[in-house]
């Protein structure tokens, strides 16, 4: 993951708007591979998630001019985009007809020593040091960011006090940040 | 709640990921707005969920999804770049056109109003200059005048000297006995008590005649001109009641001098 210039939101939004090169490259370089990441979460079939990523431009460079922020941050509206796009895509018939790919909610959060190895570097690119990030935590972030739980469906899903899936988000973010460089 | 207290409260957790209401979204953001930590907090979340689990993408994509795109063309982004550039250019020169005239302009008032200033200053001193010139003027006409009278062969000195009653008195009347003009100069004499004045006399076949008040107003020239008198033999000065006396009081003579 390159970001080779820091945009603030607002040059970002402004930037991408003007819809030329630049503001492809600067879109492209800054959330391909988060988006990437997202999708390939859970859509873990490299190929498709390639397709769903370049559909995810597409809406993004489509919808840009529309993008309002006051409505939130533009990655998170982004992760939107590129989350629905993939989870619709779980759930469309081909997707299942396929059934060349684990079950989403396979994928997604039952996450377990067996499993880890699916979520290993090769083949999501995820750094060493996320990998070793609790499984409590990770089911949790993985339910929460990937698909799109809120954290009191997060606490219903998982059946645990809606105050321990707090702690437990917040947790696994400043463990996360350690990753940061 | 502290501003601790609401970051750790995973509520930014829960902005990132888009799950908030948009009531519970305005107030992350003016909370943002008002403590440049939840601002920061925000950032570094979104920085932490976007490197979690990032994978890039085969390269090739890059330029496949470009292709997918409907991007502005090389030829329009230059002149588009070149337009908004120059605009941009354009209101950045204003901007600081108007900065630096704002500037200038603080700088030129206050200059004025320094030019001002000293121009007053100017102004008042030239008028000392003039009006202490028109004294010095004056001042040296009145000198001129008085060392006419002194240069005059004509005068002659008389020395009235301090009678008794004042022996260190002392006053020098000038005489012209062809227009028979009197001038006295006081050198020394007593201040008069309030009410009473000096008289000079002239004695003319032994008798005292007026010829008028020594004004001992220090302002004035030295020398005063008296009413003029024929035949004077001596001069006196007494000291009488303010105004002058009829005949002088002998008792107070102060100054006595012979032609």
């Amino acid at each position: 993951m390159e970001r080779k210039i820091k945009y603030t939101e607002e040059e970002l939004v402004s930037l991408l708007k003007n819809k030329d090169a630049i503001a492809y490259n600067v879109l492209y370089d800054n959330y391909s591979a988060s988006l990437y990441g997202i999708i390939s979460r859970i859509i873990p079939a490299e190929e498709i998630a390639q397709d769903i990523l370049q559909d995810v431009f597409v809406k993004i460079w489509k919808a840009i001019e529309h993008y309002d922020k006051s409505k939130g941050r533009l990655f998170t509206w982004m992760l939107n985009i590129a989350r629905n796009s993939a989870i619709d895509y779980s759930r469309s018939k081909q997707f299942k007809l396929e059934n060349k790919i684990q079950d989403i909610d396979n994928s997604v959060y039952e996450v377990n020593k067996q499993k880890s190895s699916s979520f290993n570097t090769d083949l999501i690119g995820v750094k060493e040091e996320v990998i070793k990030l609790k499984d409590d935590y990770r089911i949790l972030i993985d339910l929460i960011y990937f698909k799109g739980f809120t954290q009191e469906e997060a606490a219903k899903e998982l059946n645990i006090p809606l105050g321990t899936v707090k702690t437990r988000v917040r947790a696994a973010i400043i463990e996360l940040r350690k990753t940061l460089k | 709640m502290t501003v601790e207290e609401y970051i750790s409260s995973g509520i930014i957790e829960r902005y990132i990921v888009g799950e908030l209401s948009e009531k519970e979204r305005i107030d992350v953001e003016a909370m943002a707005m008002q403590y440049p930590e939840v601002k920061a907090e925000i950032e570094l979340t979104e920085a932490t969920l976007m490197n979690f689990a990032s994978k890039t993408p085969p390269v090739r994509l890059k330029q496949k999804i470009a292709g997918r795109l409907d991007i502005n063309t090389a030829k329009v982004i230059p002149l588009n770049e070149k337009k908004s550039s120059s605009l941009m250019w354009l209101v950045a020169a204003s901007l600081l056109l108007l900065v630096g005239s704002s500037i200038y302009n603080v700088i030129l008032t206050t200059k004025l109003s320094e030019t001002e200033d000293q121009l007053a200053v100017i102004n008042s001193q030239n008028q000392k200059f003039v009006s202490d010139f028109d004294a010095q003027s004056k001042s040296y006409g009145e000198m001129a005048q008085q060392m006419a009278i002194l240069m005059n062969p004509n005068n002659n000195k008389v020395m009235l000297k301090g009678m008794d009653i004042a022996p260190t008195a002392l006053a020098i009347v000038y005489w012209n006995k062809q227009n028979k003009d009197v001038y006295i100069n006081v050198n020394a004499l007593p201040s008069a008590a309030d009410g009473m004045q000096y008289q000079l006399w002239a004695i003319v076949d032994g008798k005292p005649v007026d010829i008028g008040m020594l004004d001992m107003n220090p302002d004035l020239p030295p020398l005063h001109k008296m009413k003029s008198i024929n035949g004077a033999q001596a001069f006196a000065v007494t000291l009488e009641k303010k105004g002058g006396s009829p005949t002088p009081n002998m008792n107070a003579m102060y100054l006595m001098g012979n032609v």
